[in-house]
């Protein structure tokens, strides 16, 4: 296994993150970017 | 279990309170931009730092610029480290001239580090250089610690706040987290330590006669290096790799009882003090004890399982007639894999100390132990490290439980549940749902997929129950960021590094990440007022209820995979007296 493998591996992993913090974002019940209150 | 042994565990949990309370109240004054009596060493050196980076303190940020800002950073530092490893050859400090780590291998150490898990599946003095030491793993024993707290700091400001966007900057949180807790901390024990013997130079390793010589081996070679200063941010910074293979076990780095004694608060100091410091910033010291509480009963609790469970011994001896008492003349009980230095309550509680705390150190062999007293430990990190836990991660994941539990009991008496003023809302329950539930994914499908793959099953040298705990265990172990082993597991093969890296990964970020949203969502709430419907969080009722829920989770989540491998193996071991 070379180092490109693990490099994509750890982009894939960072890919994978941003998902989970945009999946998060959506969830909330407010719009942070827009300034909106609960 | 002996009385001196019950005195000298009591003894070390109250030089942790007495302890942790001050350095407790110390860190939220410091995060609440008040002066400490350090500032005046160290603010010059805290500006110099911002102006160099180009950093502005006073720049508040959303929780998504905070976790993105966090990502980034711990993304770097993982490269940072992977990179630091395959190029070890050409880089300064390698007296022994190691040569490159392997990829895979260089990849899992990389995550490990970085997420303050600390797994290892190399031997640090046949592996890595004194740079690699010093450059990649004890930076990053600094930097996953610091992030940690970080995280915590940024949640309790999400609880203290409200209708704000703002947690705070994540880069003044960790400059403040390392330069004013950490380092001063460390470099202070690093000093204790190497006046206890742990090693602390850049020679080369040493070759010396041994006293007891045989015709075929007269000569030991010597490990050196730069081991004090990585074990005491090791310990401190709960991150648990040794710089040596056999970590706390070996002479170089935890040579007596005093320095044992030393470590074994140091793993437990900041995880405590840091609830002091909840309390401290949400205006209310019972909230922090009531955690504190919860976390101490629990941690009691598994302690004297573990205790009585090493300190009985092993029931087949009983019957060769071998006597396991203990006496003025031998510790007795179960001391295999144990230093006899340290004896049964010196091992048995470190082993309790190390799990409970995701700290991962170990000073005795966690596979030796019987089927029950290994169990403890395992069940500890199942748990999912907040009996105490990681620097800053023990208490959020804590408090992840607490937003469960404050929810429950409001759906059973039918009123909106609310936590220290704030409103506990669908938003709130997934976000803690997936704090709680994502190692316990990770855990038991790794596990699974060991147990149906011939890569991972060929690793396993134990066969039956134990094999089967070595496994669970690991995954048990990296999946809650602890990074002990319970060895007996043939873990360093592309495979395993992979799986687990993976595994240690999205237990660290995926969980800080809902951490975060949790804190930016409670820090937009209004508060509320208190009112006679709001439940008390402080009460002995609030606290008997959430050991409830931190334990049915626990038990509901592990207790079938713990059935097929210590469970079985205690009634097997059990049916032999």
């Amino acid at each position: 296994m070379s180092d490109i493998f693990f490099l994509l591996l750890l982009l894939a992993f960072g890919a994978a993150t941003a998902g989970i913090l945009h999946l998060c974002q959506q969830l909330m019940p407010f719009n942070p970017s827009k300034k909106e209150l609960p | 279990m002996t009385p001196i042994g019950l005195f000298q565990s009591a003894l070390i949990l109250g030089i942790l309170f007495l302890c942790a309370k001050p350095l407790g109240s110390y860190i939220a004054r410091l995060f609440q931009g008040e002066r400490t009596w350090l500032h005046p060493i160290l603010q010059p050196l805290e500006k110099l730092f911002y102006r160099l980076a180009g950093i502005q303190p006073d720049a508040e940020m959303n929780w998504k610029s905070y976790a993105v800002a966090m990502l980034l950073f711990n993304g770097v530092g993982l490269l940072f480290v992977y990179l630091l490893q395959r190029f070890q050859v050409i880089l300064p400090l390698n007296p022994q001239q190691f040569g490159a780590v392997s990829p895979d291998s260089a990849f899992n150490t990389a995550a490990s580090f970085a997420t303050n898990t600390n797994w290892q599946a190399y031997s640090g003095e046949t592996t890595m250089s004194y740079f690699t030491q010093v450059t990649a793993l004890t930076v990053q024993n600094f930097l996953s610690a610091a992030t940690g707290m970080a995280v915590l700091i940024a949640f309790i400001r999400g609880i203290v706040r409200a209708t704000t966007q703002t947690v705070g900057n994540f880069w003044t949180d960790m400059t403040r987290s390392t330069l004013y807790v950490l380092l001063p901390l460390s470099f202070l024990l690093a000093i204790v330590l190497v006046s206890q013997g742990v090693v602390q130079n850049f020679q080369a390793y040493q070759t010396s006669s041994l006293l007891d010589s045989t015709p075929d081996l007269t000569t030991q070679t010597l490990p050196m290096g730069p081991a004090a200063s990585q074990i005491a941010i090791k310990q401190l910074g709960s991150n648990g790799g040794g710089f040596f293979n056999t970590n706390s076990a070996h002479p170089f780095e935890n040579p007596t009882f005093f320095s044992n004694t030393l470590e074994l608060i140091a793993i437990l100091l900041i995880p405590i003090a840091l609830c002091f410091t909840f309390g401290d910033m949400v205006g209310d010291q019972r909230q922090g004890w009531a955690l504190l509480i919860v976390m101490t009963l629990i941690f009691v609790a598994t302690l004297l399982v573990t205790l009585a469970s090493e300190q009985s011994g092993n029931p087949t001896w009983e019957a060769l007639g071998v006597d396991q008492t203990a006496t003025a003349w031998q510790s007795g009980g179960n001391m295999e894999g144990k230093e006899t230095r340290f004896g049964i309550t010196s091992s048995a509680l470190w082993a309790v100390v190390t799990t409970a705390s995701s700290n991962g150190a170990v000073n005795s062999m966690h596979d030796s132990y019987t089927p029950l007293g290994g169990a403890m430990p395992m069940w500890l990190m199942q748990l999912g490290e907040v009996i105490y836990g990681g620097v800053g991660s023990g208490l959020y994941g804590m408090l992840a439980f607490v937003i469960v539990a404050v929810f429950i009991a409001g759906l059973m008496v039918g009123r909106t549940p609310e936590y220290l003023g704030k409103k506990i809302e669908v938003y709130e329950m997934k976000m803690a749902s997936l704090m709680i539930l994502i190692p316990v994914l990770v855990i038991l499908i790794g596990t699974a997929l060991v147990v149906v793959t011939p890569a991972g099953i060929s690793a396993i040298y134990n066969p039956g129950a134990h094999g089967f705990s070595e496994v669970l265990y690991a995954f048990s172990s990296a999946g809650n960021n602890n990074g002990s082993a319970f060895a007996g597991l043939g873990a360093n093969s592309p495979f395993y590094n992979i799986l687990l890296a993976l595994v240690m990964l999205i237990s660290r970020y995926w969980l800080a990440i809902p951490a975060l949203a949790l804190a930016g969502s409670l820090a937009a709430k209004k508060r509320v007022p208190k009112s006679a419907g709001t439940l008390p969080t402080h009460t002995p009722l609030f606290i008997g209820w959430l050991i409830g829920v931190v334990i049915v989770v626990g038990a509901l989540s592990f207790v079938p995979a713990l059935a097929l491998g210590p469970i079985v193996e205690q009634l097997i071991l059990s049916s032999l007296r």
